[in-house]
């Protein structure tokens, strides 16, 4: 299975290259128009590896669950910003080099008196920058996340377009009916994508809706939404993994927003997703009245103990309101009779505000499970755990068998936290393969 | 190492590859290699 999976990602990642490459490929078919100096045509092949490389953005971002598989929805996310860094580079290299090779195409900036080709490049370059920066700086910029959404999609279709038309325009090596002809079908093929993205799977989402039925408020300003199937079965789904959800408004808009499970896999008759209220969307969810229609695509992500068969034992490390897809996975495993030990290891700042700690009390008893509770702020007498999970803490709490393959560990909690318990383990004795986290928070 | 640092260095490797891809095409394109020129 994981070496299927191995096998799966390498995959992909040659299927990449080859797409990011495939424009430059093509100018290779049939006659090629005479070469120019270096730093023109090095500053040409840099714009079309750019260019191929952000039309590929869409396909990271479009879902297909077959290519999230192999590595998890939080490392696609986390590639599609990675290499988009690396295309923009590539993509702003293009006029660049042209500038201080030929200053005198400094001329083209000026978009009142340049040609439509120089005007499409350019504002394609704007939209990039406008791209690039309001992701970088979401939070800087004070943009609210569906706001930032609306901006990307914009921003992102006309970057792209743009710069598949600048090409066209530009006809130096679009020269040939053939090459044409190509050029046209890789157009197609991302324009068929982005209409597949916005306008045919939001479609597919109103065939598949649910109804609020109530919202439950928790510990740690958290409330959980209970959704119900309209007219048919509920989603299958594995514990631990999440789903994106569309409440209010049109299926169409940007206000989709992910959230994992909280509830067991084994009743797909109630699904539901416990939240914590942070701002925007997530502040809007107590007032969900019943009956509501909310619409979900899913399920997504690769965080799961139903993909660790084989695994002897599970040690669960959560941080606050990372706890929603342990409970998933806790509730699920009661449900099923799973009598495999886990340790849970849960960091919160206090005791008052630590999300499900009544039901975690009761799953003790019903399942093979050791909670450890991490206080940051611990109330008087408090005699367990405090301040944060070390390296010292988890030596002590993990299982004293850490070969390959034998206990899964999975992580999700505030980005700081994950980043500095990933560090730790390997240096624990786990090996990479055995532990897993999820990540939400990458703009 | 962790997951999302491979992904950064993954992202990385496939920019340089890119980047020599493009740096071979310029060179045979200015030198008229066997692109033609």
């Amino acid at each position: 299975m994981r070496v299927k999976r191995w096998l799966q990602g390498i995959f992909w990642v040659l299927v990449y290259v080859l797409l990011a490459a495939a424009p430059l490929l093509i100018l290779l078919i049939g006659p090629v128009p005479p070469g120019r100096d270096f730093w023109r045509e090095f500053s040409v092949a840099l714009g079309f590896g750019g260019l191929a490389m952000m039309a590929l953005q869409f396909v990271l971002t479009a879902r297909f669950k077959i290519i999230k598989s192999p590595y998890g929805a939080d490392v696609v996310y986390h590639f599609h910003r990675q290499i988009s860094l690396v295309a923009a580079v590539m993509i702003l290299a293009h006029p660049l080099i042209l500038f201080i090779r030929y200053p005198a195409l400094l001329s083209l900036l000026n978009i009142f008196q340049a040609p439509w080709r120089a005007r499409a490049g350019v504002t394609s370059i704007v939209a990039l920058v406008v791209l690039i920066g309001s992701s970088l700086w979401r939070k800087r910029f004070n943009l609210e996340y569906t706001n930032w959404r609306i901006l990307h999609g914009f921003a992102s279709a006309l970057a792209v377009i743009l710069a598949m038309v600048h090409v066209v325009l530009a006809a130096h090596y679009v020269n040939t009916p053939v090459k044409q002809v190509l050029w046209i079908s890789y157009g197609v093929f991302w324009v068929g994508l982005l209409i597949w993205i916005r306008i045919l799977k939001p479609m597919m989402l109103l065939r598949n809706p649910y109804e609020v039925v109530e919202v439950k408020g928790e510990r740690g300003s958290a409330w959980t939404l209970v959704l119900r199937p309209v007219g048919r079965k509920g989603m299958i789904f594995c514990p631990g993994q999440f789903a994106w959800i569309t409440a209010g408004k049109s299926v169409f808009g940007e206000s989709e927003h992910p959230f994992s499970f909280s509830s067991s896999a084994s009743d797909t008759g109630k699904l539901a997703f416990t939240i914590k209220e942070l701002g925007d969307f997530t502040a809007t969810i107590k007032n969900f009245p019943p009956g509501m229609r909310v619409y979900l695509d899913g399920p997504y992500g690769s965080f799961s103990i139903d993909r660790h068969a084989h695994a002897s034992g599970f040690v669960f490390i959560a941080g606050g309101i990372g706890i929603t897809p342990m409970m998933s996975m806790l509730r699920t495993m009661r449900d099923r009779g799973d009598k495999r030990p886990v340790t849970l290891i849960y960091a919160n700042n206090g005791w008052e505000t630590v999300t499900f700690r009544e039901e975690i009390a009761e799953l003790e008893q019903a399942l093979n499970l050791n909670v450890v509770y991490v206080l940051l702020d611990p109330p008087d007498g408090w005699e367990g755990e405090t301040g944060f999970v070390t390296a010292d803490l988890l030596d002590r709490y993990l299982p004293e068998d850490r070969d390959r393959d034998v206990q899964e560990i999975f992580i999700c909690g505030p980005g700081p936290m994950m980043d500095a318990i990933e560090s730790t383990l390997p240096t624990l004795g786990v090996h990479m393969d055995d532990f897993h986290s999820e990540r939400f928070e990458l703009v | 190492m962790n997951r999302l640092r491979f992904s950064t260095l993954l992202a990385l490797l496939i920019g340089f590859v890119l980047i020599g891809l493009a740096l071979w095409f310029a060179w045979m394109q200015s030198t008229g290699g066997m692109l033609g020129g």
